[in-house]
């Protein structure tokens, strides 16, 4: 019978049991405690006796544990053990809420969308390098040069990641720890990538050279100029955006070397690189 | 110091041996293996002992697992031999009996001198 209370007590025995090898390292104990809460929902299910008699108390359930499973432990010299101690408890007491372990059961289904997701980041931060940071949009973009560049590449990373993710998780080890510090770049420079992309009205850097934009009225609180590659002489072109209440309204179209320029009515944010000048 | 009577010092050494030897009969989950061993004689082993023992012999390589689900009560995660395991179960049982026979030699000499 695996009904609510004892998943509960399973859940809140199996979480003192790992709190006390918290001093493990870290792949040792997940192979070590992978399936622990199956195992003790199996002893529980399939005895009469009440859990104090079957298992014992959490402590000597780990101490046998780790008795049994012997020479394949080390024990990770820690300069704050204290520490350890804590955030391996308060780590042991969360993840022993049953929110907890069906997000996790359900995690590992996610993986290959984050195999597509990182072949986007890797190209999407390489194209980001590449061209400097002055245009930065979404890609693949087909009205752009690099557009079927982009794509090719797209592909080929993408077929990269799925593999790289597919030969990771037939390890039995885990993934190694080069695996996710790449991992956690390509999600940082992504996220990089991804915020300079999206927020216009976030994107403070000096000032243009045109200077502050004139504001039309006093409920105008900043004005900033944009630039606009590929739509003017010079390849730029300017005009002035001011924020009023939050949104962002073309105030003024701003000159460039004395020709007035006749701007798009319609500028996705993803084509503009922003400077912004706050009122004075 | 632990006093030598305690079987369960002794059982630790063999346990490896006594899994092997249960999931050699037939594939089987960490429960299951429990009581098994604990029917054939061994009623000193522990439920933490034995789960420790599989996961090792898993890690090793010496096991293939697989889930199989039932309709009541939790996954089962059954365990078996593969190659390795079962030239491990082979090395090991020539090691127990050269060593039980040893033994036997042993404690029957001092045996029949004690009873001279």
């Amino acid at each position: 019978m695996a009904d609510e209370t004892q998943q509960n007590e399973v859940a809140r025995y199996a979480a003192a049991v790992r709190a006390e090898l918290f001093d493990l390292a870290m792949p040792e104990r997940e192979a070590l405690l992978e399936d622990l809460e199956d195992h003790l929902a199996e002893v529980l299910a399939e005895s009469e006796l009440p859990r104090a008699s079957r298992l014992g108390t959490p402590e000597a359930y780990a101490a046998e544990l780790r008795a049994a499973y012997g020479a394949g432990l080390r024990t990770p010299t820690r300069r704050f053990p204290w520490i350890h101690r804590l955030v391996g408890a308060a780590v042991a007491q969360v993840s022993g809420w049953s929110s907890v372990q069906a997000v996790r059961e359900y995690l590992p289904e996610l993986r290959p969308a984050w195999w597509v997701l990182r072949a986007y980041l890797v190209v999407l931060v390489l194209a980001v390098i590449l061209r400097g940071d002055q245009d930065i949009h979404p890609i693949p973009n087909p009205f752009t040069s690099g557009g079927v560049v982009e794509i090719i590449a797209m592909a080929v990373a993408v077929v990269l990641s799925i593999r790289l993710g597919r030969w990771a998780s037939r390890r039995k080890d885990a993934e190694s720890w080069p695996l996710r510090a790449g991992n956690a770049v390509v999600a940082l420079g992504g996220l990089i990538a991804l915020g300079s992309m999206s927020t216009l009205p976030g994107w403070v850097g000096t000032p243009h050279r045109l200077g502050v934009c004139p504001t039309p009225s006093p409920r105008v609180r900043s004005a900033t100029y944009i630039r606009i590659p590929g739509t003017a002489s010079r390849s730029m072109a300017y005009f002035c955006m001011t924020r009023t209440a939050g949104r962002w309204w073309r105030a003024q179209t701003a000159t460039d070397s004395s020709r007035s320029i006749q701007l798009p009515l319609t500028v996705s944010r993803s084509q503009m690189n922003i400077r912004s000048a706050r009122r004075r | 110091m632990q006093s030598l009577a305690d079987s369960s010092q002794l059982l630790k050494g063999v346990l490896d041996l006594a899994v092997l030897a249960v999931l050699a009969d037939h594939d089987s989950y960490g429960y299951d293996v429990v009581r098994r061993l604990r029917e054939t004689g061994l009623s000193e082993v522990g439920d933490a002992s034995v789960y420790g023992t599989l996961r090792r012999l898993y890690q090793a390589g010496a096991l293939n697992s697989y889930v199989v689900p039932s309709d009541e009560g939790p996954h089962r995660k059954y365990y078996g031999l593969n190659e390795r395991g079962r030239q491990a179960l082979s090395e090991s049982t020539r090691t127990w009996s050269a060593l039980t026979a040893a033994l036997n030699r042993l404690l029957d000499g001092r045996s029949s001198n004690n009873g001279r």
